[in-house]
């Protein structure tokens, strides 16, 4: 069980002489504004929102990465932030975060089963013979098997739906309490797509992870999730069961945010509604 | 980007017969084989296909912009009517940026770390242009405006952008010299549906201003419906079906792209999509037949041993498939699930 209270994380931005020269306007983002939720075990909550309404930042909060403006985070009790202080190698065998960048988050000089390997081997799981059967077991599980011969390939030799695949096996192998999945599968084409919603829904059921996933894409969240937040602008507009949100949306930014799905029925045409918003503010 | 291709005029960018292959551990991978495709003035032209079918090959080849170990075996790549395969490295980079412009598809991780938003848009530009300061700075801020971030922004570093923010720098650099072709290869994946439907808008205004034409990856077909006058599916490195875009999806001639029709989501309903079984072929050793052979409910004995070929079957549509005609009875077969559970049993069977 994870709670999250009033989380606020604000960021400074033009630093030094630029600051100077352009003015105290423009000094800093507030990217998380007081956000609170809880994601059960075995629960899966979306977070849904504009691009750069700080689902990310939230993110990277929840497994440390950032350290929170103000706020709290408690992991099953316990102060995540004391947790991680404590005993930082104990902290990420139960937290995982799946990158929303598959380019930027895998090391370059490893071969694929040395990197999902790692998180086994730092943790000091099991002997040669059995980190290379888990290795494999978690890179068959996303659809890369090794009679596909991606196992000693290098991360730029895949496609960017194969790095991703890679990610999600990373952060899954150690069979974490927590996954923090950031878009994980935005790259992915239809088929694969479900089969890996499936592989995440098993996974959230059988060993009771709670997972936060973050992801545009609306058509999987009615499938994955158990409740969504839509967040605009750093702030939580709206939250409740998935199919309820979806059906009955009270605000008016997930309203607009539904009826800009594009129509995959090439005889009926949505009417594109006239919204204007801007990113980054 | 509908109802305005002219699809009569001389294409601006001819691709013709292009294979490349790639060295791996395990002998050469043919990534693409025998790939054909044209783009006229102002056309939009959707790319699709499953996960390491090849698109993102294809948009670095035309681009010449392929890692050390691909090598183009055969074919044309023609911008403007001059084969830039056949041409000089020189005439290949002056028609890299400037008139054949790509969004990458690791756009979140494609700018440099250290150096501000507005430098890198700037010098990209003047590598081609030259322009005075005020200038650039104006249209910098022009082109953040095009794509939806605050111009107050642009003298940030990228690690202080969200992701959605960088893929749409990434926008704004392809069209900053105003190229005749952008190759967009998953270019809003980390883009919410408002933002997304927001810069194609803006594209499809820009493209009729500017005339270029638009090369589109993407994953999600209801994309390629609302934005592109045609669609072209992969398969295992090969095109396997072409076609105006409604027409294809409405009615596939190629079996594949049945399977990607199914695997549609429908928002507020309970349908569990059908997934297409199976794994993508081996391109190192291919084995004959079609490449879709092993996964695809409705091959026969013929299909695993002569490739088909991609054939018309009207003016403006072609499929790879031996049995293209029966297209109408397999998708009635196609829509139950049944169908595509059988293909591993078959596959298995001796
Ligand atoms: N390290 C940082 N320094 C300064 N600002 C930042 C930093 N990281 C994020 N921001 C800003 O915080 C806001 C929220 O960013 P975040 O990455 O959390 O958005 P997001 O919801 O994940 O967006 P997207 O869907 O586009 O990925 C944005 O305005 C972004 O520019
Ligand atoms: N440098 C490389 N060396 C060897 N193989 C490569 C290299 N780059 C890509 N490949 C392989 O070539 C195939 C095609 O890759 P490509 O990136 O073109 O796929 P894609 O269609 O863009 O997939 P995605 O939708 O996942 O991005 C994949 O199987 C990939 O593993
Ligand atoms: S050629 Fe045969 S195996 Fe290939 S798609 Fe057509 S029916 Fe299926
Ligand atoms: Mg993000
Ligand atoms: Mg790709």
């Amino acid at each position: 069980m994870i709670e999250v209270q009033g989380l606020s994380k604000e960021y400074m931005l033009a630093t030094g002489l630029r600051a100077l020269v352009s003015g105290p306007r423009h000094r800093s983002v507030k990217a998380v504004d007081n956000i609170s939720f809880a994601i059960r075990a075995g629960e899966v909550l979306g977070l849904v929102g504009e691009s750069g309404s700080g689902k990310s930042t939230t993110g990277k909060l929840l497994v440390g990465l950032e350290e929170p403006t103000s706020g709290s985070i408690m992991i099953d009790g316990t102060d995540a932030t004391s947790l991680r202080k404590r005993d930082r190698k104990a902290f990420h065998r139960r937290i995982q975060m799946i990158f929303q960048d598959p380019y930027g988050s895998l090391n370059p000089q490893h071969t694929i089963s040395e990197i999902v390997a790692r998180p086994l081997i730092y943790q000091g799981e099991g002997n040669r013979a059995e980190i290379a059967r888990r290795v494999a077991a978690a890179l068959d599980e996303v659809g890369l098997p090794s009679d596909g011969n991606y196992h000693d390939k290098f991360p730029h030799q895949l496609s960017g739906g194969q790095r991703q695949r890679v990610c999600i096996a990373r952060a899954m192998v150690l069979e974490p309490a927590f996954v923090v999945a950031d878009e994980p599968i935005s790259m992915l084409d239809v088929s694969i797509k479900w089969d890996i919603i499936r592989l995440l829904k098993r996974l959230v059921r059988d060993h009771g992870i709670s997972l936060l996933y973050i992801t545009h894409d609306l058509a999987t969240v009615s499938v994955v999730c158990d409740r969504i937040a839509i967040m605009y602008r750093g702030t939580i507009v709206e939250t409740g069961p998935v199919k309820q949100v979806l059906a009955t949306p009270q605000h008016g930014y997930t309203r607009a945010l539904i009826a800009s799905i594009p129509s995959a029925d090439p005889d009926h045409a949505r009417e594109r509604p006239p919204v204007l918003s801007r990113g980054g503010q | 980007m509908h109802q305005r291709s002219n699809i009569n005029a001389e294409p601006v960018l001819h691709i013709k017969g292009l294979d490349l292959s790639y060295a791996t551990a395990h002998g050469r991978a043919a990534a693409l084989t025998n790939i054909s495709l044209s783009l006229a003035p102002g056309e939009s032209l959707g790319l699709v296909g499953e996960s390491g079918c090849g698109k993102s090959t294809l948009l670095k080849a035309i681009m010449g912009v392929m890692p050390s170990n691909a090598a183009i075996e055969g074919g044309q790549v023609i911008f403007k009517g001059a084969d830039l395969v056949a041409g000089s490295k020189e005439a290949w980079r002056k028609a890299r940026w400037a008139g054949i412009s790509m969004i990458a598809q690791s756009a979140l991780n494609a700018l440099n770390p250290v150096r501000r938003i507005s430098a890198q848009i700037a010098e990209a530009i003047l590598t081609h242009k030259s322009m005075p300061k005020s200038e650039l700075r104006a249209r910098i801020c022009h082109l953040f405006e095009i794509v939806g971030v605050d111009p107050e922004r642009i003298d940030d570093y990228p690690h202080q952008f969200s992701g959605g923010m960088r893929q749409r720098v990434l926008i704004a650099m392809a069209l900053a010299l105003e190229p005749s072709v952008v190759l967009a290869d998953e270019p809003t994946t980390a883009l919410d549906v408002i933002v997304q439907d927001q810069i194609f808008n803006r594209l499809r205004a820009l493209r009729d201003e500017l005339d270029f034409a638009i090369l589109l990856v993407t994953h999600d077909l209801a994309v390629v419906i609302e934005n592109c006058d045609r669609i072209v599916v992969m398969y295992g490195g090969m095109i396997v079906e072409t076609g105006p875009t409604r027409e294809v999806v409405r009615a596939p001639s190629h079996p594949y792209t049945l399977g990607l029709r199914n695997a549609l989501p429908r928002l507020g309903v309970d349908y569990e999509p059908i997934a297409i079984p199976g794994r993508p072929p081996d391109l190192v050793d291919p084995a004959p037949g079609c490449r879709f052979a092993a996964r695809c409910p409705f091959a026969l004995p013929v299909c695993r041993v002569v490739t088909p070929d991609l054939l018309p079957s009207t003016p403006d549509r072609a499929a790879r498939c031996h049995r293209a005609g029966e297209m109408e009875t397999l998708a009635s077969l196609a829509g139950k699930v049944e169908t595509w559970n059988r293909v591993g049993d078959l596959a298995n069977a001796p």
